[in-house]
């Protein structure tokens, strides 16, 4: 049986969840000018508890590690490069006064986050040119439609075709673009909009039943 | 050693230390070796590192911490705000990091804890989610659902813009239809030729969604080749400065190459 | 006939049954109308345990008469090889359930099970719980796992010698590892695509493509053949720009870090030289946590390519632009900065005292409406959450610099005139900075130049993917047929 210490608190927050929706709701419609700086002080609340939130995650993070190094699991090794890593960084950063814009965190941010985020966004290329191979297929009825799309924009978009073929080409596809291929993004938007809109207010109203 | 020579060269070491940090990272390509690993939890770590110091340095620093100090009692919000941020971190570390063992009975306080830790939580997410909601509906599915219907009324002298209106409102719909409406199950109960209509209307918005994620792949196919290009430009033109492939061009031009 | 009303919905239902026919509330735990079921002797484990029949009631208050009669008359037999939710556990007991709670009491959906022990004592209900009212089985295996919790707190003297079915056991790791514990970042290792068809294929694109690519870059190739496409906003985007006077302040809501910086700076750099060159105040803000420190090193460079190709020179006492800060939180904040700018950018370096020929300190600048927003994005997200959170409470127009693959999402906003300009991909970049007078430097046109050769390279490279994906495809069908 659900307590009654439960039910309160289930309604407590749900209480505070529509009274924030009321208040902005409120705001940014310009009818009650008056919670402006109430709807101010929520926002900047949000910020700094979205930062708490963060260096808990951070911290919590670095607690599973190190239970991870403690106890000896598998990998534990790799645990320790990233918890000196970590401690090492922040330390740096904490000690000198301009923080990450001091000379120690910018070569690292040059030297090791740069290249490395870098690169893993590179590889990417490499699983979608295989992906297009398996399936941007005239076999396959989807694969038809999503052919011609691709080919269409590839070829227009290679610089190369600008020596190759008409100039017409390349404003047909610019047209292309900015009218069919708009119309139907505009349908996805919409109704994508419409369901986020949906299971939003049904979040906010506490009816999560199917 | 002059500071623009050290500046120089850090630079310089920066420099080799990415070039080998992202061959480390390339080479899991070939599997999930140690030396992939090494440099994957290195950049997870170093990344955790850089974020914890850029949030105490742009936001708990300058807008909570330092203004409290400065004038500790003309802002209530900020003394409310650090209380419900310890609270929220309290309330973590007591579910997440001391956990009890499974035949114990939950204490009062522990409970306490965790209703107090529900209040920035439910902060955070009336504020996220309202203003996410509030603004898909302003700046999302009001503007294009205005502009749908303007551009579907147009019937300019022009028959070409004419067509081109009717067009675009075809399309959108469609796409609307396809994307939100199961119609064999709403057209059940409708006479045959509405069945066919929005069977046909339905097959249209389908395949033009087929066709457009194909025209979006390939401008996504130009963008991850073009930081594919990045990358292999860079661990290039890095390896081209290294002295072994300076040696192996002075050996080349000593062969005759050229 | 034994029948179970659901106290949801009213249906009648066998007795017996887990969960209702018509709308799936779990009736483990109601009790039959016509007929009381026997009890199953309940355990903390999942096998049955004849030493626990004799102890059916974990609480004192429970009707000894049922109790007795519970002993042996099981309706299910325990199966370790059955789905622990059709194990006999759950089949009915003859334990008195409590009244249902009402019907739009709201789940708990917030805490966790393990918030709700027993009560100890003799005075203490029964627990059968119908937790969750709203999301109809989704959180059955937790409510499973704080039954069996608490289960073993009340069974003194089971044994939990049984070895838990695999199933069960994995599904509750699972749940706990989803909810509380072991973020592990690295569980996956990035190459998993071992399961895949697309394994097949792999090495090839990765040696077709690295020889395209790489070749060109080691051979130095620069002539560059054609020109990209210039994709429509682009001429929009640049005479929204050019419009702007001097000191014009101009809010850069920075949306990519290093991870697509490869792409991203080839747009944003004609943009910053732009800026630069017009004299407008960037006011830059982001959400990424690498994101200041790349629009810092793009300015930085913008601004030693304008130094030696153009008469630019810095005016003394101004900063040339303004790294206003780093804004975790999501979408939502970015209504702070269109709404109040005083407060979301904080300046976090000194004031800079009025000077002759200033006009005004940058921050002042900052907190009143920019002339014009430009979002640099390497996806649509970004650009969008601007749309939805800014520009409705800030009426300044919108331009969006992104990479090529969110240039087709963020079409009808450009048609709709919510963005007054779009430049997007590489070929948005140069054909950007073809319409300015004020050359990059040296170094940085060499750059776009090359990326027009290798540009060429990759596409002929995957036109050929394409081909041969195909005619694979059309030899494999001919050998079939």
């Amino acid at each position: 049986m659900i307590s009654s210490q439960r039910f309160g608190s289930n309604y407590l927050i749900l209480f505070l969840i529509i009274f924030c929706f009321i208040l902005i709701a409120l705001d940014r419609s310009g009818v009650a000018t008056l919670l402006h700086g109430t709807v101010v002080t929520l926002y900047q609340w949000l910020l700094l508890l979205a930062s708490f939130a963060l260096l808990f995650g951070i911290a919590h993070v670095l607690v599973v590690h190190l239970r991870r190094i403690q106890q000896g699991q598998p990998d534990w090794t790799y645990s320790l490069v990233l918890v000196t890593a970590c401690l090492a960084v922040f330390v740096a950063g904490l000690l000198q006064p301009s923080g990450v814009t001091s000379p120690t965190v910018e070569w690292i941010f040059d030297a090791l986050i740069a290249p490395g985020q870098a690169t893993l966004y590179a590889l990417i290329f490499f699983f979608m040119a295989a992906a297009a191979y398996q399936y941007l297929r005239l076999s396959y009825p989807a694969g038809r439609w999503m052919l011609a799309g691709a080919l269409i924009v590839l070829i227009a978009q290679m610089p190369a075709s600008y020596t190759l073929l008409p100039a017409v080409y390349g404003e047909w596809v610019g047209w292309l673009l900015q009218v069919p291929v708009m119309a139907i993004v505009r349908g996805a938007i919409l109704g994508s909009t419409l369901a986020l809109l949906i299971v939003g207010m049904r979040f906010l109203l506490g009816r999560s039943r199917s | 050693m002059d500071s623009v020579s050290l500046t120089l060269l850090s630079q310089n070491w920066a420099l080799w230390i990415g070039f080998v940090f992202s061959l480390m990272l390339f080479s899991v390509l070939a599997g999930n070796h140690a030396v992939a690993k090494v440099a994957q939890y290195l950049l997870v770590g170093v990344s955790l590192g850089y974020l914890g110091v850029l949030l105490w340095q742009h936001v708990l620093n300058p807008r909570l911490l330092l203004p409290l100090w400065q004038a500790p009692l003309q802002d209530w919000a900020r003394w409310l705000a650090l209380l419900l941020g310890v609270l929220l971190w309290l309330a973590a570390i007591e579910r997440m990091w001391l956990r009890l063992p499974t035949n114990q009975p939950v204490a009062a306080w522990r409970r306490t804890l965790r209703l107090a830790g529900m209040i920035p939580v439910a902060l955070m997410l009336g504020v996220s989610v309202s203003a996410v909601l509030l603004g898909l509906l302003q700046g999302s599915l009001w503007p294009q659902f205005w502009y749908t219907a303007r551009s579907g009324f147009v019937w300019s002298t022009a028959l070409d813009e004419s067509l081109i209106s009717v067009l675009v409102l075809l399309l959108t719909t469609a796409t609307l239809l396809h994307w939100t409406a199961p119609t064999a199950q709403l057209a059940a109960q409708q006479p045959r030729w509405v069945q066919g209509l929005l069977a046909l209307w339905s097959g249209l918005g389908k395949r033009a969604l087929w066709f457009a994620a194909g025209v979006i792949f390939a401008r996504l196919l130009a963008a991850h080749l073009s930081l594919l290009i990045g990358r292999l430009q860079f661990l290039l033109l890095t390896f081209q400065q290294s002295l072994l492939w300076q040696s192996a061009e002075r050996i080349w031009q000593l062969l005759g190459g050229g | 006939m034994n029948v179970i009303r659901c106290s949801h919905c009213g249906t009648t239902n066998r007795a017996g049954s887990n969960f209702c026919n018509r709308c799936g509330t779990d009736l483990r735990g109601d009790e039959p109308e016509e007929q009381i079921a026997p009890p199953v002797a309940p355990s903390a484990d999942f096998g049955p345990d004849p030493a626990a029949e004799s102890e059916v009631a974990p609480t004192a208050d429970q009707e000894p008469a049922e109790a007795a009669e519970a002993t042996d008359e099981t309706e299910s037999v325990y199966d370790p090889s059955i789905n622990l939710w059709n194990s006999a556990e759950f089949a009915a007991r003859g334990r008195r359930a409590p009244p249902p709670p009402p019907p739009d009491a709201l789940a708990d959906e917030w805490l966790d099970e393990e918030d709700e022990p027993p009560a100890p004592g003799p005075s203490a209900a029964p627990t059968s719980r119908r937790l969750i009212t709203g999301v109809q089985g989704l959180l059955d295996p937790l409510r499973i796992a704080s039954e069996l919790t608490e289960r073993a707190e009340t069974q003194t003297m089971l044994s939990l010698a049984a070895e838990p079915v695999a199933l069960p056991a994995e599904q509750l790791r699972r749940i706990r590892t989803l909810l509380t514990q072991d973020p592990v970042l690295l569980d996956m290792p990035l190459a998993s695509y071992g399961q895949s068809a697309v394994r097949l294929h792999l090495p090839w694109v990765l040696l077709l493509f690295s020889l395209l690519i790489g070749i060109p870059i080691l051979l130095d190739l620069k002539t560059p053949i054609g020109t990209p496409q210039q994709w429509p906003g682009v001429a929009e985007a640049y005479t929204a720009i050019n419009a702007l006077p001097a000191d014009a302040a101009v809010l850069l809501v920075w949306a990519y870090d290093p991870a697509t910086a490869a792409e991203l700076d080839l747009v944003a750099l004609p943009l910053a030289s732009h800026l630069l060159e017009r004299q407008t105040q960037p006011v830059i803000i982001s959400q990424l946590p690498g994101g200041l420190a790349v629009a810092q090193r793009l300015f930085d460079r913008a601004m030693t390519g304008l130094q030696t190709t153009s008469t630019f020179r810095l005016i003394p006492g101004r900063e040339p632009y303004l790294a206003a800060g780093y804004l975790p939180g999501g979408a939502a904040l970015l209504s702070l900065v269109a709404q109040d700018p005083a407060v979301a950018l904080l300046r976090h370096v000194p004031e800079l005292a009025p000077a002759d020929g200033v006009t005004q300190p940058l921050s002042s600048a900052a907190t009143t409406r920019p002339a014009l927003t430009i979002v640099v994005a390497a996806q649509a997200e970004g650009v969008q959450q601007w749309l939805e959170q800014g520009q409705p409470v800030q009426y300044s127009p919108v331009l969006a610099f992104t990479s090529a693959g969110a240039d087709p999402v963020l079409r009808p906003y450009f048609a709709s005139s919510q963005l007054s300009g779009l430049v997007s991909g590489f070929d948005g970049a140069i054909a950007y900075q073809q319409l300015r007078s004020v050359p990059l430097a040296v170094s940085e046109t060499a750059l776009l130049g090359r990326q027009v050769v290798l540009q060429n390279w990759g596409h002929f490279g995957l036109l050929l993917v394409l081909v041969l994906g195909n005619l694979a495809a059309l030899g494999r069908g001919g050998r079939r047929g």
